[in-house]
Order: structure tokens, then sequence, then C-alpha cells
């Protein structure tokens, strides 16, 4: 097992170095000079040319290429293009936002996906199954900027049942230490600050949780369909085990693995594609931050936060892994 | 047992999520924007989101009125100049304190304006550049910036030059603490120091910027506590919260708003003529519009009134110079083109072009202040021109690259635009107009307009001092850019926001200032 996890790690250095320079290759490869954005109508051929040496961009590729590659070795991403701060520094302030809400967003999807699966699954046919299945259809079908908005008007808006946008109310101020909010009110014991801040997020975690539980519960479902027409699941239920333990600890635990497949790669997405969901919502996380260093041509940001967020992505599917190589002892490396 | 978990869990909820909300006396305004600052070290920065918050931060030596763009004093209590223009002395106000306890005085002024030239100067080097001290060709206009004494500043000029007053209003002017700077260096940006109305508390990115009340201020303290920004990027979000009431105030408005708000018995719609023009211009080394006459027709055929009225619903005004009405030296007897496309044919067979012609219509992709929807203004120009002959095909590109393109003349006609700086329409017709521009590319004079005329024209006007004499050569200037026509000016669009009723005491400014400190909130 150890071994297994070993390789894993080391296989990831190769991963994430292409990753590097598959992205710094691709945003060059994009038209547009950020110098130009920048400085939009009130460029003058001298203020252009100084800004580019400024920022580096009149040197040839390979040499960008790498100094950004020796840098990294260092742990710096460089400077942003737009704010000259540390992108560091930048990904630092921003991806605790995006963590705290896809975490949040993760739970729901788990807790509802999951629920949901195992019920239709269980109560197969039935009407619960049905309306199980086609709120999943729903859910993954209805575009989340407007599944956003809706949740707004509904609960915000006419129910006032919560916040529109925003991580917390305007005068609410919450001392940082780990930049997760309910965390850090806790860590300050502001009961008030950690209620405002989750009141906050169930509209966005709601939103964002919804595509994420529809694909969950289907694939909770159809997992466990197969498993409890199993001989052992039928042997379980002989022995006189009550139902319920059957299909939670028996049933549930062998069909998990094509679910946490799931889980994880959902995760993943989530993590990166919060883009809508933190515009809608006024979450100040990665995402959003993403789009509009895009949209300024703001190179080293890009790739900065693509880099993160490629690592992210490929640590929780490593953790995936390991998880599967818990869950069913058969499987081990394959030399 | 798993039950009564829930509904404890439950109930702690509930209670806690009641607890949220503002509290009660203190007079605070969260204004709502669509981005989040960039930096607040006003020399540095060069978007409005920056400014908004700079406004309110900073004093400059000199300031513009309420409502217009002509000066007053600010940080100068006076002013004079030389005979010659080369020599601008300015005396400072007294007892005036940065809000990091430091004595504001004639180096502190110095060290503001100095820092952006100067090559040796401590405080210039940082990540980033002066944007707008290169932008408005300051290096070229000013020699020198010294203290006489601790009250006097001289600033010396390389030549005469009367918009400089006018750039000494402007953020990139304003003065900051050399203390604070010196002492956060590259970080300063994050922790600016000036001596305006508001102090800066904390900046959460992307999220808001939190502001002071600075009871010491010169002009008296201001009528709120706190001042916030709060980032809310989405267009329907931020009118959510302003028709709840979690934020005061918003502004760019899009027109689709405007009857929401309008019967909003909350709300207070704001608007005013902004200081920018959106045009067509039309590029003189490629024919036929090296023609007059084929200029001057497209001039007749686009229907002006229709653009505003369809496409920027009525927040716009139709444009016939190349400066909007806003600016002192609008010369409102300029006779402009009608809308008369019987006339365009007419001159398009006079200039041996009576089947029209093949071009192209460039417009760019993204929306800009000055034009909202390019795309659609373009596809209606189009249908303008069609309907005298004038086949226009829509090219189009991203801003970077359209941009790029344009200043290097590679389009027959481009929509294009532009928002004035300083109040001074040598900011709009030299700049964009003046042969100087089209000498070589990338030229932002688009037009590739080259006149002597206007040229002589223009180069007295930034020189001499008097202002009587500034306005009617400027009103000229627009005599003989209307006669050429190298540009079918199109439209100057209106500032807009909307506030809370319980908000007064706000003004929009032309130069799209936010001034917050005459400001009060009322409660009803």
């Amino acid at each position: 097992m150890l071994s297994f996890i070993l390789q894993r790690f080391l296989s990831l250095i190769p991963t994430l170095l292409g990753i590097v320079v598959v992205v710094f290759f691709m945003i060059h490869l994009v038209p547009g000079d950020p110098a130009q954005v920048m400085l939009g109508e009130r460029a003058s051929p001298q203020s252009l040319a100084e800004l580019r040496a400024e920022m580096g961009l009149d040197q040839p590729l390979h040499v960008q290429l790498g100094r950004f590659l020796a840098g990294l070795l260092r742990g710096d991403l460089g400077r942003s293009m737009k704010t000259h701060e540390a992108i560091s520094e930048e990904l630092k302030r921003r991806f605790p936002a995006t963590v705290e809400l896809t975490l949040a967003s993760m739970l729901f999807a788990s807790v509802f996906g999951i629920g949901a699966g195992v019920l239709s699954a269980v109560r197969r046919g039935s009407w619960l199954d049905y309306t199980g299945m086609t709120a999943s259809l729903v859910g993954v079908s209805a575009p989340i900027f407007w599944l956003g908005l809706i949740l707004i008007l509904l609960f915000s808006t006419r129910l006032e049942l919560f916040p529109i946008s925003g991580r917390v109310s305007p005068d609410v101020f919450v001392p940082p230490v780990t930049g997760l909010l309910l965390m850090d009110s806790l860590l300050s014991a502001d009961l008030r600050a950690f209620g405002d801040a989750l009141w906050h997020l169930v509209l966005p975690a709601v939103t964002l949780g919804t595509v994420p539980t529809a694909v969950i519960s289907r694939m909770t479902r159809s997992s466990m369909l197969e498993v409890l027409r199993e001989d052992y699941v039928r042997t379980a239920r002989a022995k006189g085990l009550s139902e319920w333990v059957v299909i939670l600890k028996h049933a549930l635990r062998n069909s998990f693995i094509p679910v946490l497949t799931v889980l994880s790669l959902e995760f993943g997405y989530l993590l990166g594609g919060a883009v809508i969901t933190e515009t809608i919502f006024a979450w100040p996380g990665v995402g959003r931050w993403l789009l509009l260093s895009v949209e300024a041509r703001d190179f080293r940001a890009v790739q900065g936060g693509v880099i993160l967020l490629s690592t992210v992505f490929v640590l929780i599917n490593l953790v995936a892994d390991v998880l599967y190589a818990w869950l069913d002892p058969r499987i081990k490396y394959e030399r | 047992m798993v039950r009564n978990a829930l509904i404890l869990c439950c109930a702690v909820t509930l209670t806690l999520f009641s607890c949220a909300g503002r509290q009660g006396d203190e007079r605070v305004l969260v204004m709502g924007r669509g981005g989040d600052s960039v930096g607040l070290d006003p020399a540095l920065e060069d978007d409005g989101e920056s400014f908004k918050v700079c406004d309110n931060l900073y004093d400059t030596l000199v300031q513009y009125r309420q409502e217009s763009t002509d000066l007053e004093p600010g940080l100068a209590e006076s002013w004079e100049s030389s005979p010659d223009g080369l020599t601008w002395t300015f005396h400072l106000r007294g007892g005036v304190k940065f809000h990091d306890g430091t004595e504001f005085n004639a180096d502190a002024v110095v060290f503001s304006l100095r820092r952006q030239y100067d090559e040796g100067h401590p405080a210039h080097k940082v990540e980033g550049a002066f944007k707008y001290w290169k932008a408005m060709s300051m290096s070229d206009i000013v020699k020198e910036v010294r203290a006489q004494d601790a009250r006097t500043v001289v600033i010396e000029l390389k030549q005469p030059n009367a918009p400089f007053l006018s750039n000494l209003a402007m953020n990139f002017c304003a003065v900051v603490s050399p203390t604070a700077v010196m002492k956060h260096g590259k970080d300063y940006f994050k922790n600016p120091c000036g001596t305006g109305p508001f102090r800066f508390k904390g900046w959460i990115k992307d999220d808001r910027i939190a502001l002071e009340r600075n009871p010491d201020h010169w002009r008296g303290a201001p009528k709120l506590d706190r001042l916030i920004f709060r980032c809310i990027p989405d267009n329907t979000v931020r009118l959510l919260e302003l028709k709840k009431g979690t934020i005061d105030g918003m502004d760019n408005l899009i027109p689709d708003f405007l009857p929401e708000i309008q019967k909003d018995p909350n709300l207070q719609f704001m608007s005013q003529p902004g200081m920018n023009v959106g045009y067509l211009a039309m590029n003189m080394d490629r024919p036929p519009f090296d023609r007059v006459q084929v200029r001057r027709a497209v001039n007749h055929a686009v229907h002006r009134q229709a653009l505003v009225d369809n496409l920027f619903q009525g927040l716009a005004v139709p444009a016939k110079n190349p400066i909007p009405p806003v600016m002192w030296g609008y010369n409102d007897d300029a006779p402009g083109y009608a809308y008369d496309p019987d006339r365009a044919r007419a001159l398009l067979a006079e200039a041996g072009l009576p089947n029209g012609f093949e071009t192209e219509l460039w417009a760019m992709s993204s929306p800009r202040p000055y034009m909202p929807q390019p795309l659609k203004i373009a596809q209606a120009i189009q249908a303008d021109l069609s309907a005298v002959g004038v086949r226009a095909r829509i090219v189009t590109w991203e801003w970077g690259t359209y941009l790029n393109k344009v200043e290097n003349g590679d389009h027959p006609m481009a929509l294009l635009g532009w928002i004035g700086d300083n109040g001074d329409p040598d900011n709009f017709l030299y700049v964009l107009l003046d042969k100087t521009g089209a000498m070589s590319r990338p030229s932002q004079n688009i037009a590739f307009y080259r006149s002597d005329e206007l040229h002589e024209v223009l180069v007295e006007a930034r020189q001499v001092g008097d202002h009587a004499r500034r306005t009617a050569l400027y009103r000229k200037a627009q005599e003989i850019v209307g006669r050429d026509a190298p540009w079918a000016p199109l439209v100057h669009t209106t500032q807009t926001a909307a506030f809370r009723k319980r908000v007064r005491g706000f003004h929009l400014h032309p130069t799209g200032s936010f001034h917050f400190f005459g400001t009060e909130i009322v409660n009803p």
C-alpha cells in the first residue's frame, strides 16, 4: 500500500510539469497584447513599448518560460501584470473562499446525492425513485446562472430568508487565520460572525452543489442497484440482519468505488468551475479572478491560477486512488 | 438521539442566522460596483474603480467644482503664473495633516509629483508604471517641481501649456504622504495615506474596501462615519441588493433597469451628460475616404437620433462635435450634419460614386462606456449606409486586438470613442485629431486626419493662457473638424447612478469622479 502511494506521488511530477508547459504555451498563443489591454485607448507607441519591457514581454518565449520555471522551483509564481501583487499572495487570498464554497457544496451534494441515490435504489420503481431521478435530471440540466438568480429571487428577495450576495455582511469582520470564515470565526469565538458566514454560504453552496448532487445520486443509485443484486447481500439478509444495516454497512460500502470516482471528479470540477457561482454571489474566489485575468491577458496570473487548480485536482485524484486501495484491498499498483 | 441532535442544530443555526445585520447608529454608505479597484496609489492606476476610492482618500492642489470642469482651490489656496506662462506658483493651505498624522507641506507635493518622473527619486522604482503621467505627456510639459518654502510650490514648464492646470486636478496628481510611501514601499498601493475626507480602513480583495471618516479634514468632517465599496459583479444581483437596501447606491446602470428603478419609491435615479464621445472614424489614408464628399455623405446617412432612441434607450445625446456639450468651449452653433439620405446620395454622386461602393465597418466586440452595444450599433449604421448605396461588411475583433489594428490604420471605417481625462478640450481635440498624432503608427488619430489649419489653432490654444481666447480657438477648431468631417461623431453617453432615497447630497461629476464628502444618510 505504501509503495502504491509513493508511486502515485512520483507520477505527479511529470504530470504537473506537463501542465505547466502546456498552460504557458496555450496562453501565449491567445491573441491580444496585455499592454494594449491595460492601456486601452490611451496607449501611445512609446507607453506600449515601455509597458511591454517592464512586464518582460519583449523577451523570446523560451526565455520567459525558463524564467517562469526557475521561479516556480522557488515557489515564486511571479507578479500579476495588472495588480503587481505576488501571484502566490493573490491566490492565498482567494483560494480559501473557493475551498469553503466547494466544501460546502460537496457536503450538500454528498449528503443529498448519496441519500437520494440510496433511497431510489432501495425503493426502486416507487414514486420516490421517479421523483428523485426526475429531480436529478432537472438539476443537471438547469444552467447554474439561472438557478442562482432564481434562488436569490425566491429566498432572498421574496422570502427574505437569506442574504443576496457576498461572504459576510458589510459590517462583519473576521480576523483572517485560515481564510475559511467559518473556521476563523470559531477560532476568534465570534458566534455572530459564524452565523453570518453560514447564512451567506447556503444559497451559493446549494447553487453550486446542484449539478454534483444530481450526478452523485444517479451514480449511487445505479451502483447500489448492482450491489443489491449480489449474493452476499442475500446472505446478509438471510442471516437476519436488519434491512438498514444490510444497506448501509454492506451494500453502500461496496458500491462506493464508482461513487468515489464521481465525488473526486466533481470536487475537482467545482474548484475550477465555480466562476459563474462566484460571479452571481459576489464570492471573491479563484474562479472569478482567473476569468478576469484571462480578459486582462494577465498571463502570469492565468498561469499561476491554472497551475494551482490543476495541482489540487491531481492531488484530489491521488487521494481518491488511495481511498480506492483502502476500500477495496484487491486494488494494487500493477507493474 | 440523532433526531434530538438534528433539532438542536436547527435551533442553534436559526438563532445565529437572526443575529446578522447592520449596526444601528452608524451612518454607513455601501456603494455597489461591478469590479474591484486595482490599487490605491493614484499615480499608478488608470481604472475608474481605483479612482472612485482614491477620490475620497486624497486631495489635489486644485480641484473641480461640483458638477463642472471649472477649477477651484484645493490643497492650494491660490496660484499664479508668470507672464510667459512658464512658471506656476502655488500657495498651499496651512494646518492640513495626512491620515498618518504627518504634516502636509510643499515637500509632500514635490514628492508626490517628482516620484513620477525623476529617475533618481527614491520612490520612482515601483512595480508598474506611472501611467497617467505618461498618458498626459507630463514629462513633455513639466520641467521641474520644487518647494520654495514650506507653503509654496513652484512648477516650471518647458513650454506654456494651458491644460496643465486641469491635469493637476486629476487623480494622478493627488498628494500622497511621503512618510507612508517610504514606509510601505512596493505595498503602498494597499496602504494608502492622503489628506482626503476619508481614511483607509481595510481591503478584502474582490470583496470590499472600507473607509472611515477623517474628522480633521480641512473642509470639515464628512457626514458619513463609514464608506464601503462592495464588489458585486453581476448587474442583476447588484440591482436586487439596491432594491433590498443592503447597498445604498450603484452606477453604470444598464438601460433595461431604468423602468424598474424609476417605479421603485425607495430609489432615486441620477443622470448627467458624460464627458465622452463615441464616433465613426473614416481612415483618410484609404480611398474613397480621402474624398471629403464621401465623408460628408456618411455623416448625412447615419441616423443618430434613432441610435439614441433604440440602442441607448435615451441615455445618450446625438453628437455633432468631437467634444461633448458638457465641456466649456463646446460650439453649439456648429451646423452638424442632419440625417438626409438624399443629400448623402447626391454627395456620393458628386464624388464620382453614384452607385455607392463596398467597404468594411469595424466594431469592437466588448462594450465600452461610450458604446455599450458596439455590434448592434454597427448593424444599425450598416443599414443606414446601405440605404445610400454604401455596402459595408462588419468586421470585429476582441478589444486588445481591435485597438492594435485600428491604431495601425488597418481599417477603412472604425467605431471608437474617448472618455475625457481633465475636462479640457485639448484632451479630446489634440490627442484624437491633430496631425502630429497621425505622423506615425500606432496612432490615436485613427482617421489619420492631417490638417495644418487645425494644427495651428490647437497649438495656439494649448499655449495661450487667456480663457476667452482659448474658447474662441476651440470653437473654430470644431468648425474646421465639422467641415472636413474625418469622423461621423455619433453620441455622447449619459452617466447614470441609482441611490436609495435616504442618500442625500451626492452629485455625479462629468469626469466620473465619486466624491462622497458632502453626502449623508437621512434616516426615514
